[in-house]
This record gives structure tokens, sequence and C-alpha cells, in this order.
């Protein structure tokens, strides 16, 4: 069906790189990045590391994706230059394992995480947006139908609360539908659960590295099934134990990240 | 004091200590009052995750999240699932959509020129133009035999008799955008005079950051016409999957998912979309539906 979408010279402009990131114009996105400027990068490394070049740019191209994603405006991020800087670090850290395999990757502890070009709010969305892939199944398999249908709703199709009650989509036992404010009740623990699912996940994931029974009692406790969030005490001391046990899995699942790249 | 804004001030941390602990207590013993507490919080969250809170509200809620680094860590782990879930078909259709580059790739068998590797001598000029020129040509060749394969292949041609009422749709293309925000009218006549002369890849970005907030879902239904032609099938049936949710547009919503499904070869989803298009629809639409019912079915009967 499509006429030959691009008969026009194509504008590459980072304005016009991010919009056709942002809405998977891949016209743009082959004539502008997948084309001319992995051409021009590739030249800049050498044959050996030919071999590897199109899975890094690829593999690099998703998470600039990610990014493009979390920023609001095209100026928030320079898409070639940060696009040129995480496929560079990836083929170093990849030429260095192969002559080194013990080596440690170039920079603490991912390269890209720790580039000055990813949004500040980055930092979970990031680390999620590159394991979401893998877990996401397990995880939804795990909310009821009603918790995915809500989340599904509201989230992933954007509806509005009053859309959703006006449209009949959940009803009560009587066949009323919910009320916009209970949705947003209905969505919020639905979130919160999804919440308690990824921590319980990866604290089985980084059982090695979270070797601390004290933390891994104290998150169980706080956001398994056993018990909800908002029933932990309260206790200044115990919200900030919580909070150190929950940047040390934050980290332990950096180093999966890691390890998973090598 | 209204029972709204002793909720909100509770949230807020803005209520003395022992205020704060009588209403804790009232808390505790009144189910009611809890879940009241729990919704202003999901909507405070809400507004707080997509920077809609005015400037007063967002200081003081960013207050309490300095006194509670708890609470701020669990907001940005919930922004980040929320990301993710936003976000996870766009992902799988850029991934699938680069996937298809590469393919792309190899199917047209474009050579990469290496840097010269200066070890390496070169041969004697009048060979190695004439093995560029034969490179070039059999480039172009496979090139075209691409595209051929891509735009008319049977299966695609067949479609082509569909792409009548397609065309109705957009040749009457009318966005009257009454607000006072210049920048957007200006846009939106824009994306309409380059989504007239089906420069389709050229229009898509400029009608993308207005799709969100038309809850008409015309915008919407222009952007999924793009997407069709431009290809990114995935998407185009969620925005006319979308679309068809709403009121409006329902009958062009429909025959497009109908077009988007066959163009995927769904044929059994595009059977029973064309056959979903209402007798109310006009005439253009309704045979072109029509049409479409039998060769899905017998498509699908084929296969």
């Amino acid at each position: 069906m499509p006429d030959h979408p691009i008969r026009q010279p194509v504008d590459c402009s980072n304005e016009s790189e991010w919009r056709a990131l942002r809405t998977n114009n891949f016209p743009v996105i082959q004539a502008c990045l997948y084309g001319r400027f992995r051409q021009r990068i590739r030249t800049r490394f050498s044959q050996e590391e030919q071999g590897w070049f199109d899975d890094v740019f690829q593999e690099s191209l998703c998470r600039v994706w990610g990014s493009v994603m979390m920023t609001q405006r095209p100026e928030q991020i320079q898409i070639e230059p940060y696009l040129y800087r995480t496929v560079k670090n990836r083929m170093i850290d990849i030429g260095r394992k192969r002559k080194d395999p013990g080596a440690p990757n170039s920079a603490d502890p991912d390269p890209v995480l720790a580039t000055n070009e990813v949004p500040p709010e980055s930092d979970w969305t990031e680390i999620l947006f590159l394991l979401w892939d893998e877990i996401e199944a397990n995880l939804i398999q795990q909310l009821t139908d009603d918790e995915w249908r809500i989340l599904d709703a509201v989230i992933c199709l954007g509806l509005r609360y009053e859309a959703i009650t006006e449209r009949k989509i959940f009803v009560n036992e009587k066949g009323e539908p919910l009320k916009p404010e209970y949705l947003r009740l209905k969505t919020h623990r639905a979130l919160k659960k999804l919440r308690g699912l990824v921590i319980m996940h990866y604290l089985d994931a980084c059982e090695a590295c979270m070797a601390d029974a004290v933390c891994q009692a104290l998150l169980k406790a706080c956001y398994g099934r056993r018990k909800e969030p908002e029933q932990k005490t309260g206790e200044e001391q115990d919200s900030a134990r919580i909070l150190a046990c929950l940047l040390k899995l934050k980290k332990c699942v950096l180093q999966l990240i890691n390890r998973k790249k090598t | 004091m209204d029972p709204e804004l002793l909720i909100e001030d509770y949230l807020l941390d803005r209520l003395p200590a022992d205020e704060r602990k009588a209403f804790e207590a009232q808390l505790a013993a009144n189910p009611a009052l809890a879940d009241e507490v729990e919704i202003a919080q999901a909507m405070l969250v809400d507004e707080y995750l997509a920077d809609t809170l005015d400037d007063e509200r967002r200081r003081a809620f960013d207050a309490r999240l300095d006194k509670d680094p708890l609470l701020r860590e669990e907001l940005e782990l919930d922004r980040a699932i929320r990301f993710n879930l936003q976000h996870r078909e766009a992902y799988r259709n850029f991934r699938e959509g680069l996937r298809e580059m590469a393919e792309q790739e190899d199917v047209e068998a474009l050579p990469v020129r290496e840097p010269e590797n200066p070890s390496v001598k070169p041969g004697p000029k009048t060979s190695w133009r004439w093995a560029a020129g034969l490179a070039a040509g059999l480039t172009l060749l496979l090139t075209a035999w691409y595209f051929y394969r891509q735009a008319y292949s049977p299966e695609r041609s067949a479609l082509s008799q569909f792409k009548a009422p397609v065309n109705q749709i957009i040749q009457n293309t009318d966005i009257t955008y009454m607000g006072d925000a210049s920048d957007k009218e200006r846009d939106l006549a824009r994306f309409e005079r380059l989504f007239k002369q089906k420069r389709f890849a050229d229009a898509q970005p400029i009608l993308a950051p207005y799709v969100e907030a038309d809850s008409s879902g015309q915008l919407r239904l222009y952007a999924g016409i793009c997407r069709l032609y431009l290809g990114t099938l995935d998407n185009a049936v969620q925005d006319f999957t979308r679309v068809r949710q709403g009121n409006a547009y329902v009958c062009e919503a429909t025959l497009l998912l109908a077009i988007a499904y066959a163009e995927q070869k769904n044929w059994p989803q595009a059977a029973d979309m064309a056959a979903a298009v209402s007798p109310k629809c006009n005439t253009a639409i309704r045979e072109a539906a029509g049409k479409l019912a039998e060769t899905a079915r017998r498509e699908s009967s084929r296969r």
C-alpha cells in the first residue's frame, strides 16, 4: 500500500529525528539514523570492530529511543551525539572484554546510565526500560484480570477515568458503571501491586548480590504479598532502612544489567 | 474546616503536629475516610507525575518528598512502571521496525563501504572502476526488485481497489481548529496540506503532538492513515481501534482497520472488521467494506 513514502528530501535535524523516534516514523529513522548516521560513524571503528558494530548500533538506538520517550521537548536531548557516545562506550566495552574477559566495564556502573545526556528522571525508568521485555509477561501474569484491565485501559490505552465510566467498561455487581474516583483508586492499587511484584522479582533475581538478610526481610515485609506498603510502621528509622535497602536493590539490578551485557 | 482541604493539608504535610495526630486517629477509625484520603493521594500523585500541579501545591508536595525520600523512590519506581506500560506497544513496533530495516538491508544487499585498509595495495584504477560500476548496477537492480516486490506484489495490488474511500477521506480532510493558539493552527494547516499531497512521512510528525489531546478522534484517524501508508501497521491498527472506541469517525475507522488487517495479511480479522461496518455508513464505505469482506473471506479459506 505505501505509495513510495519518501519522495521529498528528509529533514535530519535533531527535532525531526526526535519526532521520528517518538512517532516510530521509520522512513525518517531509516534515512537519517539507520542510514546516513550509522554509515557515517561506522567508519570511525576498526575492521575488527565492524564485526559487532551493527548489533551495538541497534542496541544503542533502542536505548536512545527510550531516552527520547522520556523527554518532553527535542532540545532536552541531542540525539546523534548521544547515540554516538552510547555506541562508542559499548564498542570500547566489548573490545576490552574480548581482549581480557575479566576486565571491568568502562564506566560506573553502566556507561549509558552514567552519561550526562540521560535525563535526570531516568533512574528507575531507564533501568526498567532495559529489562521490561523479559519481566513483563511474568509480572502481568501475577495480576488479576481486573487489575490488568484497568492498567491496560488507563495507562496502555490512555483512556480517561471519565471515559471508562461513560463506556461502562467496569461495572459493579448491580451493573452500574464504576465512578471515576474509584477507577483511580483501582489503578493506583494495581500499580502498587505491580511495584511490589517488581521489587520481589529482583529480590529473587539478585539474591547473591543482596546477601543481606535484614534487607531481604525488610523489603519482603514491606512490598511482599503478606503486607501492603501502606501498613509499614511509618517510623522514620524504618523508612530510612527500607530506603537504604531499596537503593541497594537498585544497585544490584544495575549489576545484573552489566552482567547480561557481557 | 472543609474535609477536602483537610485531606489535602494532611497529604501535603501542612497540618501542625497535634492536628496531624488527631487526623491519623480518625483515619484509623474510619475506613471511608481512609478511602477518601487514598483517592486524594492517588489524584495528587497522578497530577505530580503528569506535571500538572500548580506551583504552590508542587512546592508543597516536593517538600513532603524531601522529608520522605522513600516515598520519592517509590514514586520513581511507579513512574518507571507507568512509562514501560505506556510505551510497551510502541517499543515493540520500534524494534520490529529496526529488524525490518536490517532485513531490508540484507535483501537489498547494500554494500557497506569499509574504510580502506592501507596495508592492502589498491589494484589498477580501471579494474576498480569496472567493479564499482558492476556493484552499483547490481545494487540498483536489487533495490528496484525489492521495491517492486514491496509495492506491487499481487496481494498488495488486490487491495488497491479499497484505496478509493481512503483517498476520499484524505481529500475531504478539513481540520478547523477554533482555538487561539496560532502555532497549533499553523501546524494543522501545514499538516492538512502535506496530508492531501500524500506526503505522509512529512505530515505525520507535525500531527503527532496534537493527537492525544484531540478527544474527537479525528486527528488520530489521520495519524492512523499516515501510518497505514507508511507501513507501520501495528500502530495504525492501534490508532483505528482507539478511534472506533469513540463516537465519531467510527465508519471510517472500521473500514481502515479492516484495510490495515488486510495489509497485515490478517485475513480473518480483516473479514470480521469489514463485516462490522454499519449499514448506517456512507455508500462508498459500505461498498468498499463489502468487497473487502469478500476478498478477506476468500483469502482466509484459501490459506
